[in-house]
């Protein structure tokens, strides 16, 4: 409580400390040059009255009236004008009360005293408020800045994070060496694939450690490293894996966060088809989607993953404890449960920080709805605010 | 009990990929010349019903395998082995890596193997294999010994088997038609699991919840104990447990009609005191 009657105490005498500096050097100018105006002491207790009145009716009009939105210029205009006129005869009267003399001057300018008055009364207005403006508007370009790069920041973390999981799938014990053991099986029964898997894996550690340095990939660079892994995946489980990936033409030269599909993929191996006996068959297309249903906003590049493997119908349970971001509008609140603890809410994660609430994220399960298992994955990324959203996180570290 | 069959050593392979599978039984047939390989299965259910379709003498079975990993096809083997006759098969545990489980193998295997499997350590267990043949296993001393072996393990590589204990639970919620019926824990006599949802039995009704047997055994109190890989009893309802001429165990309940099976891994539960 102490703390917080502090900071609104801290700010109403910066207020009152400037006025009071303000209109003392604006009854030391008036003084001079209208002798009418009776000597410093009558007119500096005049000019700090009407002063103090001039920011207790507008700053309280202010909060009155706007709280805390942006306020119309011309509201505000308006507010200033009837706060100084209201101020002018508050303060009058209250440096009457004070200094014991009449208050004529208000009805009868027979000293020609109300015009330069009410003129540094104006300016004194004027100049505070311009006071006041300015410190507000740098400060809300500050805020601006500081979201900014608190959110250039989130995403930069997410993809570290997106690469360290990816560095750690590839070095899981099981997957490891799993991998390991049928490269030593096929070196004895099949040289020529036994190459063919070390070339695999050689392009998919490379790609991982390449995606650290980059948190932008091409459709066509993020397909060839999913290849990399399903062909090793494929070898490995024979004929229980078949795969397919469709990236449209249009779509390979978009930009896309790296790596952002891969614990997708993975999810659809370890969860889908891992534990179906007879296996499954994987699916990943990517193409533009121009004209988007629910507004206009713009072209956008369309994902699908699907694999026809065990699905999460009967994990149903688990799932619905899951939570689910609402800016990313699933379409069901279903999650796979993920067993290395990462999976769907990364993925969602790394969305919400590339693109806000720009981006969709829609998980079916069963796929198609009349199949027992199964499982459809769709995203869809706004591709103007993938190319804008580097540009002001550059402008933000400059 | 030993009759000695001048006998050729028959093995199975469990092994969900298929390389490493052909790679297995390449390596054992240049190191074992006699020994035939039965079958090779790829997932749990085969394995289990190729085990006591075939009664090898030796199982490789993996660990991580689809439908059922490679301890609980051991376990639903030794439930259902069945009686008189070649007693179970030597088991062989292969595994890519478990953290804490090698230890467990150390100690509850009669051997475990990890991939990839170097010639010289699967050299090591092919020896240690024909030993324990040579010694020709008795029927139902193998059967305790695995069942004694099994339990640790199933404890060790299973934790889904073995939930942290939750606050117990007062009442079942059970959907029938369409009203939920609330079943008193007091009132259960017995759970059966099913394919995918558990059978739950009062003395005088059957309720069908869908979770699973070990997470509905975690939220029950210690007067229920595991009887069985499917189910669990009410130790209260309990009123004798009879041996039959093979010596298969079974639990007379205080008001069903009906008898519940002691599989061999849990028999301990009824030894006179």
């Amino acid at each position: 409580m102490a703390h917080a009657g502090r900071t609104f105490l801290k700010p109403l005498l910066t207020v009152g400390a400037t006025t009071v500096a303000l209109c003392t050097g604006l009854a030391v100018v008036l003084a001079t040059l209208v002798p009418a105006m009776g000597g410093f002491v009558i007119t500096w207790v005049h000019a700090v009255a009407i002063g103090l009145a001039a920011q207790v009716f507008t700053r309280g009009g202010l909060h009155a009236i706007w709280r805390d939105r942006q306020p119309h210029p011309a509201g505000l205009i308006a507010l200033c004008l009837a706060g100084m006129a209201a101020a002018v005869w508050t303060g009058a009267h209250l440096a009457g009360l004070v200094l014991g003399i009449p208050i004529d001057w208000l009805t009868r300018d027979t000293e020609g005293i109300r015009l330069p008055a009410l003129l540094a009364t104006l300016a004194g207005t004027t100049v505070l408020t311009g006071i006041g403006w300015v410190r507000n508007h740098t400060a809300h370009l500050r805020l601006l800045a500081e979201l900014e790069q608190t959110r250039a920041a989130a995403a930069a973390r997410l993809a570290d994070e997106a690469q360290l999981r990816l560095l750690r799938a590839q070095l899981e014990p099981h997957m490891l060496f799993n991998t390991l053991a049928t490269l030593r099986a096929l070196i004895g029964q099949n040289p020529a694939r036994a190459q063919d898997m070390l070339d695999r894996i050689v392009s998919f550690m490379r790609a991982t450690l390449d995606g650290s340095r980059t948190d932008i990939l091409s459709v066509k660079d993020e397909f060839n490293v999913l290849d990399d892994y399903l062909g090793l995946m494929a070898i490995r489980l024979g004929s229980r894996l078949s795969y397919r990936l469709l990236p449209a033409e249009t779509a390979l030269h978009l930009p896309m966060p790296a790596l952002l599909l891969q614990p997708l993929i993975e999810n659809a191996v370890r969860h889908g088809i891992e534990p179906a006996p007879a296996g499954g068959h994987i699916e990943v297309r990517a193409d533009i989607d121009a004209a988007e249903a629910d507004g206009a906003e713009g072209p956008r590049l369309r994902i699908a993953v699907s694999d026809t493997g065990v699905g999460f119908e009967e994990e149903l349970d688990h799932a619905a404890a899951l939570t689910t971001r609402p800016a990313l509008r699933p379409s069901a609140p279903v999650a796979r449960p993920t067993g290395n603890g990462f999976g769907l809410d990364a993925v969602r994660a790394r969305l919400g920080a590339a693109y806000g609430d720009q981006a969709t994220l829609n998980v079916t399960s069963p796929w198609p709805p009349s199949a027992h298992g199964g499982t459809l994955i769709e995203l869809a990324l706004p591709i103007r605010a993938l190319d804008a959203a580097p540009a002001t996180a550059s402008s933000v570290r400059r | 009990m030993n009759v000695i069959t001048p006998h050729l050593p028959r093995a199975l392979i469990a092994e969900d990929e298929p390389v490493l599978a052909e790679a297995l039984q390449t390596e054992l047939a240049a190191l074992w010349p006699e020994l035939t390989i039965a079958e090779i299965a790829h997932d749990g259910a085969s394995a289990l019903a190729g085990l006591l379709a075939r009664q090898p003498d030796i199982a490789f079975l993996d660990i991580r395998m689809p439908g059922m990993s490679g301890v609980e096809v051991a376990e639903a083997m030794l439930e259902d082995w069945p009686d008189g006759g070649r007693p179970p098969p030597a088991i062989v545990f292969v595994t890519a890596y478990d953290a804490h489980a090698v230890d467990a193998f150390e100690l509850h295997a009669t051997d475990y193997l990890l991939k990839p499997v170097s010639r010289d350590r699967l050299e090591r267990t092919v020896a240690r294999l024909r030993r324990h043949l040579n010694t020709a296993p008795d029927h139902d001393a193998s059967l305790e010994d695995l069942g004694r072996r099994l339990g640790p393990l199933l404890a060790q590589l299973q934790p889904s088997r073995h939930p942290p204990p939750q606050p117990p639970l007062r009442q079942i919620t059970a959907a029938v038609g369409n009203s939920v019926r609330l079943i008193t824990v007091d009132d259960v006599v017995y759970l059966q699991a099913t394919d995918k949802y558990v059978n739950v039995v009062t003395a005088t009704s059957e309720a069908l919840v869908r979770v699973s047997l070990n997470s509905l055994m975690a939220r029950l109190d210690t007067r229920f104990a595991q009887i069985h890989r499917g189910t669990v009893v009410n130790l209260d309802q309990v009123a004798s447990a009879e041996r039959d001429e093979n010596g298969r165990l079974s639990l007379v309940l205080r008001q069903r009609r009906e008898r519940l099976a002691v599989s061999r891994l849990y028999t301990h539960l009824f030894k006179p005191m």
